[in-house]
Protein backbone atom coordinates (compact mmCIF):
# COMPACT_ATOMS: atom_id res chain seq x y z
CA UNK A 1 0.00 0.00 0.00
CA UNK A 2 2.89 2.42 0.34
CA UNK A 3 4.21 2.11 -3.46
CA UNK A 4 3.52 5.17 -5.20
CA UNK A 5 -0.16 5.72 -6.38
CA UNK A 6 -1.07 4.07 -10.13
CA UNK A 7 -1.27 7.11 -12.91
CA UNK A 8 -4.49 9.10 -13.03
CA UNK A 9 -5.11 8.18 -9.29
CA UNK A 10 -7.06 11.31 -8.32
CA UNK A 11 -4.96 11.58 -4.65
CA UNK A 12 -1.17 12.32 -4.36
CA UNK A 13 1.21 9.57 -2.48
CA UNK A 14 2.18 12.71 -0.22
CA UNK A 15 1.83 11.83 3.39
CA UNK A 16 -1.04 13.31 4.90
CA UNK A 17 -0.34 16.48 7.24
CA UNK A 18 -2.45 17.11 10.19
CA UNK A 19 -3.09 20.87 10.42
CA UNK A 20 -1.76 21.59 13.94
CA UNK A 21 -1.47 24.79 13.25
CA UNK A 22 -4.16 25.95 11.25
CA UNK A 23 -6.49 28.29 13.26
CA UNK A 24 -9.81 27.01 12.44
CA UNK A 25 -8.86 23.27 13.11
CA UNK A 26 -7.47 24.14 16.66
CA UNK A 27 -10.73 26.19 17.49
CA UNK A 28 -13.09 22.91 16.12
CA UNK A 29 -10.55 20.66 18.18
CA UNK A 30 -10.82 22.82 21.21
CA UNK A 31 -14.41 22.68 20.89
CA UNK A 32 -14.52 19.16 20.62
CA UNK A 33 -12.35 18.91 23.88
CA UNK A 34 -15.02 21.14 25.52
CA UNK A 35 -17.84 19.20 24.06
CA UNK A 36 -16.36 16.31 25.46
CA UNK A 37 -15.53 17.89 29.37
CA UNK A 38 -19.23 19.02 29.23
CA UNK A 39 -20.39 15.44 28.07
CA UNK A 40 -18.62 13.75 30.67
CA UNK A 41 -19.32 16.52 33.77
CA UNK A 42 -22.94 16.46 32.86
CA UNK A 43 -22.48 12.31 33.76
CA UNK A 44 -21.15 13.51 36.72
CA UNK A 45 -20.71 10.98 38.80
CA UNK A 46 -19.39 8.46 36.51
CA UNK A 47 -19.99 5.11 37.81
CA UNK A 48 -18.13 2.16 37.05
CA UNK A 49 -20.87 0.59 35.37
CA UNK A 50 -21.41 3.55 32.79
CA UNK A 51 -17.96 3.35 31.11
CA UNK A 52 -19.33 1.74 28.14
CA UNK A 53 -21.96 4.67 27.69
CA UNK A 54 -19.51 7.49 28.15
CA UNK A 55 -16.82 5.66 25.86
CA UNK A 56 -19.31 4.87 22.79
CA UNK A 57 -21.18 8.50 23.00
CA UNK A 58 -18.69 10.82 24.36
CA UNK A 59 -15.28 9.41 23.38
CA UNK A 60 -16.05 8.19 20.08
CA UNK A 61 -17.58 10.93 18.58
CA UNK A 62 -14.69 12.93 20.49
CA UNK A 63 -12.11 10.66 19.32
CA UNK A 64 -13.89 11.45 15.67
CA UNK A 65 -14.31 15.34 15.59
CA UNK A 66 -10.52 15.71 17.13
CA UNK A 67 -8.88 14.01 14.31
CA UNK A 68 -11.32 15.56 11.87
CA UNK A 69 -10.58 18.40 12.88
CA UNK A 70 -6.60 17.93 12.34
CA UNK A 71 -7.41 16.63 8.77
CA UNK A 72 -5.55 18.18 6.20
CA UNK A 73 -7.70 21.32 5.31
CA UNK A 74 -9.54 20.28 1.82
CA UNK A 75 -9.04 22.54 -0.97
CA UNK A 76 -12.79 22.81 -2.01
CA UNK A 77 -14.72 25.36 -0.35
CA UNK A 78 -17.66 22.61 0.13
CA UNK A 79 -14.94 20.06 1.69
CA UNK A 80 -13.96 22.97 4.49
CA UNK A 81 -17.88 23.42 5.00
CA UNK A 82 -18.91 19.72 5.33
CA UNK A 83 -15.84 19.21 7.62
CA UNK A 84 -16.82 22.03 9.86
CA UNK A 85 -20.62 20.73 9.80
CA UNK A 86 -19.68 17.45 10.92
CA UNK A 87 -17.66 18.19 13.56
CA UNK A 88 -19.83 20.42 14.98
CA UNK A 89 -22.39 17.81 14.54
CA UNK A 90 -20.05 15.19 16.37
CA UNK A 91 -19.85 17.60 19.21
CA UNK A 92 -23.66 17.60 19.56
CA UNK A 93 -24.30 14.33 19.17
CA UNK A 94 -22.55 13.99 22.55
CA UNK A 95 -25.85 15.53 24.16
CA UNK A 96 -28.52 13.78 22.03
CA UNK A 97 -29.20 10.94 23.83
CA UNK A 98 -30.87 8.38 21.85
CA UNK A 99 -31.56 10.54 19.18
CA UNK A 100 -27.91 10.07 18.10
CA UNK A 101 -28.56 7.40 15.90
CA UNK A 102 -31.07 9.87 14.28
CA UNK A 103 -28.22 12.82 13.68
CA UNK A 104 -26.40 9.58 12.06
CA UNK A 105 -29.48 8.79 10.02
CA UNK A 106 -29.76 12.50 9.01
CA UNK A 107 -25.84 13.24 7.98
CA UNK A 108 -26.49 13.26 4.03
CA UNK A 109 -28.87 16.20 5.14
CA UNK A 110 -25.77 17.95 6.94
CA UNK A 111 -23.93 17.06 3.64
CA UNK A 112 -26.49 18.87 1.53
CA UNK A 113 -26.69 21.80 3.40
CA UNK A 114 -22.66 22.48 3.32
CA UNK A 115 -23.39 22.65 -0.09
CA UNK A 116 -26.50 24.81 -0.64
CA UNK A 117 -24.14 26.93 1.61
CA UNK A 118 -20.92 26.55 -0.35
CA UNK A 119 -23.11 27.50 -3.68
CA UNK A 120 -24.21 30.53 -1.61
CA UNK A 121 -21.09 31.83 -0.59
CA UNK A 122 -20.32 31.83 -4.52
CA UNK A 123 -23.44 33.93 -5.52
CA UNK B 1 -13.43 -11.61 36.04
CA UNK B 2 -11.30 -8.68 38.57
CA UNK B 3 -12.67 -9.77 41.90
CA UNK B 4 -14.84 -6.62 43.94
CA UNK B 5 -16.33 -5.69 40.62
CA UNK B 6 -19.82 -6.44 40.07
CA UNK B 7 -20.84 -8.16 36.93
CA UNK B 8 -22.67 -4.75 35.45
CA UNK B 9 -18.98 -3.32 36.32
CA UNK B 10 -17.14 -5.70 34.48
CA UNK B 11 -18.89 -6.46 31.35
CA UNK B 12 -19.13 -2.15 31.19
CA UNK B 13 -15.19 -2.57 31.17
CA UNK B 14 -15.16 -5.06 28.71
CA UNK B 15 -17.01 -3.37 26.12
CA UNK B 16 -15.02 0.21 26.60
CA UNK B 17 -11.73 -1.76 26.09
CA UNK B 18 -13.18 -3.41 22.78
CA UNK B 19 -13.50 0.06 21.97
CA UNK B 20 -11.29 2.10 22.86
CA UNK B 21 -8.51 -0.52 22.23
CA UNK B 22 -8.60 -0.81 18.71
CA UNK B 23 -8.93 2.97 18.60
CA UNK B 24 -5.75 3.60 19.87
CA UNK B 25 -4.19 0.82 17.96
CA UNK B 26 -5.27 2.39 14.91
CA UNK B 27 -4.27 5.65 15.92
CA UNK B 28 -0.87 4.41 16.82
CA UNK B 29 -0.44 2.93 13.78
CA UNK B 30 -1.57 6.07 11.79
CA UNK B 31 1.16 7.94 13.13
CA UNK B 32 3.64 5.53 12.88
CA UNK B 33 2.67 5.08 9.39
CA UNK B 34 1.98 8.71 8.07
CA UNK B 35 -0.34 7.69 5.89
CA UNK B 36 -0.78 8.73 1.97
CA UNK B 37 -4.46 9.75 1.36
CA UNK B 38 -5.08 6.38 -0.80
CA UNK B 39 -4.24 4.42 2.21
CA UNK B 40 -6.34 6.52 4.45
CA UNK B 41 -8.60 5.86 1.60
CA UNK B 42 -8.54 2.18 1.84
CA UNK B 43 -8.52 2.27 5.68
CA UNK B 44 -12.07 3.89 5.65
CA UNK B 45 -13.44 1.98 3.28
CA UNK B 46 -12.00 -1.31 5.12
CA UNK B 47 -13.93 0.04 7.80
CA UNK B 48 -17.07 0.52 5.81
CA UNK B 49 -16.84 -3.12 4.82
CA UNK B 50 -16.47 -4.29 8.19
CA UNK B 51 -19.86 -2.97 9.41
CA UNK B 52 -22.07 -5.08 7.61
CA UNK B 53 -19.84 -7.90 6.86
CA UNK B 54 -19.50 -8.54 10.93
CA UNK B 55 -22.96 -7.62 11.53
CA UNK B 56 -23.92 -10.62 9.09
CA UNK B 57 -21.33 -12.56 10.93
CA UNK B 58 -22.71 -12.26 13.90
CA UNK B 59 -26.31 -13.01 12.90
CA UNK B 60 -24.65 -16.42 11.44
CA UNK B 61 -23.12 -16.66 14.82
CA UNK B 62 -26.09 -16.14 16.93
CA UNK B 63 -28.61 -18.63 14.60
CA UNK B 64 -25.71 -21.42 14.80
CA UNK B 65 -25.36 -21.03 18.21
CA UNK B 66 -21.42 -20.08 18.31
CA UNK B 67 -21.47 -17.40 20.50
CA UNK B 68 -23.90 -14.40 21.61
CA UNK B 69 -23.01 -11.53 23.17
CA UNK B 70 -24.19 -10.21 26.85
CA UNK B 71 -25.45 -6.72 27.89
CA UNK B 72 -28.76 -4.78 27.68
CA UNK B 73 -28.07 -0.95 26.22
CA UNK B 74 -26.79 0.07 22.93
CA UNK B 75 -27.39 -3.00 21.10
CA UNK B 76 -28.19 -4.26 17.03
CA UNK B 77 -29.87 -7.39 16.60
CA UNK B 78 -27.71 -8.66 19.89
CA UNK B 79 -24.74 -7.15 19.39
CA UNK B 80 -23.16 -4.01 21.36
CA UNK B 81 -22.61 -1.36 19.06
CA UNK B 82 -19.29 -0.45 20.98
CA UNK B 83 -17.89 -3.73 20.08
CA UNK B 84 -19.06 -3.96 16.65
CA UNK B 85 -17.24 -0.21 16.08
CA UNK B 86 -13.74 -1.49 17.58
CA UNK B 87 -14.25 -5.06 15.61
CA UNK B 88 -14.78 -2.86 12.20
CA UNK B 89 -11.58 -0.63 13.37
CA UNK B 90 -9.64 -3.85 14.54
CA UNK B 91 -10.52 -5.92 11.04
CA UNK B 92 -10.37 -2.51 8.69
CA UNK B 93 -8.32 0.15 9.28
CA UNK B 94 -5.66 -1.66 11.80
CA UNK B 95 -4.84 -4.43 9.46
CA UNK B 96 -4.74 -1.93 6.84
CA UNK B 97 -1.81 -0.27 8.08
CA UNK B 98 -0.45 -3.21 9.70
CA UNK B 99 0.00 -4.27 6.29
CA UNK B 100 3.06 -2.28 5.58
CA UNK B 101 4.93 -4.81 8.40
CA UNK B 102 3.11 -7.92 8.02
CA UNK B 103 0.90 -9.39 5.03
CA UNK B 104 -2.29 -10.04 4.78
CA UNK B 105 -2.15 -14.05 5.73
CA UNK B 106 -0.35 -13.16 9.11
CA UNK B 107 -2.21 -10.12 9.93
CA UNK B 108 -5.58 -12.13 9.22
CA UNK B 109 -3.91 -15.44 10.90
CA UNK B 110 -3.22 -13.77 14.62
CA UNK B 111 -6.30 -11.73 14.50
CA UNK B 112 -8.43 -14.89 14.30
CA UNK B 113 -6.07 -16.73 16.84
CA UNK B 114 -6.13 -13.40 19.40
CA UNK B 115 -10.40 -14.07 18.59
CA UNK B 116 -10.29 -17.36 19.16
CA UNK B 117 -7.91 -17.38 22.43
CA UNK B 118 -10.05 -14.79 23.70
CA UNK B 119 -13.40 -15.37 23.46
CA UNK B 120 -13.89 -18.00 25.83
CA UNK B 121 -12.34 -15.80 28.26
CA UNK B 122 -14.52 -13.45 27.96
CA UNK B 123 -17.74 -13.97 29.93
CA UNK B 124 -20.13 -12.11 30.60
CA UNK B 125 -19.57 -10.05 27.37
CA UNK B 126 -19.01 -13.03 25.75
CA UNK B 127 -21.02 -16.47 25.74
CA UNK B 128 -19.28 -19.37 23.24
CA UNK B 129 -20.64 -22.66 22.13
CA UNK B 130 -23.65 -23.99 23.30
CA UNK B 131 -23.51 -23.58 27.30
CA UNK B 132 -26.13 -24.96 29.68
CA UNK B 133 -26.64 -23.34 32.68
CA UNK B 134 -24.65 -25.82 34.81
CA UNK B 135 -21.42 -27.10 32.34
CA UNK B 136 -21.05 -27.88 28.91
CA UNK B 137 -23.88 -30.72 29.04
CA UNK B 138 -27.76 -30.42 29.47
CA UNK B 139 -28.43 -31.07 32.84
CA UNK B 140 -31.64 -30.98 35.41
CA UNK B 141 -30.71 -27.34 36.07
CA UNK B 142 -31.79 -26.80 32.60
CA UNK B 143 -35.02 -28.59 32.89
CA UNK B 144 -35.75 -26.89 36.31
CA UNK B 145 -35.00 -23.42 34.35
CA UNK B 146 -37.16 -23.98 31.15
CA UNK B 147 -40.83 -23.35 32.79
CA UNK B 148 -39.67 -19.89 34.16
CA UNK B 149 -37.76 -18.83 31.15
CA UNK B 150 -40.67 -20.21 29.00
CA UNK B 151 -42.94 -17.93 31.06
CA UNK B 152 -40.52 -14.66 31.24
CA UNK B 153 -40.11 -15.35 27.64
CA UNK B 154 -43.79 -15.61 26.89
CA UNK B 155 -44.49 -12.29 29.00
CA UNK B 156 -42.15 -10.24 28.02
CA UNK B 157 -40.28 -11.45 25.77
CA UNK B 158 -36.22 -12.39 25.37
CA UNK B 159 -35.40 -9.98 22.76
CA UNK B 160 -32.93 -8.13 25.49
CA UNK B 161 -31.48 -11.34 26.69
CA UNK B 162 -30.09 -13.02 23.62
CA UNK B 163 -28.01 -15.43 25.91
CA UNK B 164 -31.40 -17.01 27.46
CA UNK B 165 -32.91 -16.52 23.89
CA UNK B 166 -30.53 -18.67 22.12
CA UNK B 167 -30.73 -21.26 25.41
CA UNK B 168 -34.22 -21.53 24.97
CA UNK B 169 -34.16 -21.94 21.22
CA UNK B 170 -31.52 -25.34 22.21
CA UNK B 171 -34.17 -26.18 24.73
CA UNK B 172 -37.22 -25.92 21.74
CA UNK B 173 -34.62 -27.36 19.32
CA UNK B 174 -33.95 -30.85 21.06
CA UNK B 175 -35.50 -34.27 19.72
CA UNK B 176 -36.89 -35.09 23.22
CA UNK B 177 -39.00 -31.56 23.29
CA UNK B 178 -40.26 -31.95 19.91
CA UNK B 179 -41.45 -35.47 20.44
CA UNK B 180 -42.91 -34.35 23.95
CA UNK B 181 -45.12 -31.74 21.80
CA UNK B 182 -45.58 -34.71 19.50
CA UNK B 183 -47.59 -36.41 21.60
CA UNK B 184 -49.06 -33.82 24.10
CA UNK B 185 -49.62 -31.52 21.31
CA UNK B 186 -48.39 -27.55 20.89
CA UNK B 187 -49.14 -25.40 24.20
CA UNK B 188 -48.80 -21.77 25.04
CA UNK B 189 -48.53 -20.16 28.43
CA UNK B 190 -50.38 -17.12 29.98
CA UNK B 191 -53.15 -17.33 27.38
Amino acid sequence: MNEASPAGYPLPSVPLRPSWTHRRSQLLAAMTIAACLVGVVGRMPVILADVDNIALRILLPGALGFVLAFAPVPGTPVGRIARELTVLGLCASMFAGNFAPVMLACYPLLLAAAVIVARMRET
Amino acid sequence: MIAGLESAEWLALQRAAFLVGPLLAAAALVLACRPAPREAVGAMVAFLWQLPALLLLHLLATHFHWWSFGGERNMLAGLPIDVWIGWAVWWGPVAVFANRWLGIPAIVGMSVLIDLATMPTLSPLVETGPGWFVGDEMTAADIMMSFPVEAAAARAGLGRYPALENWLGRIHARDAYQAALDRGGEYSLLN
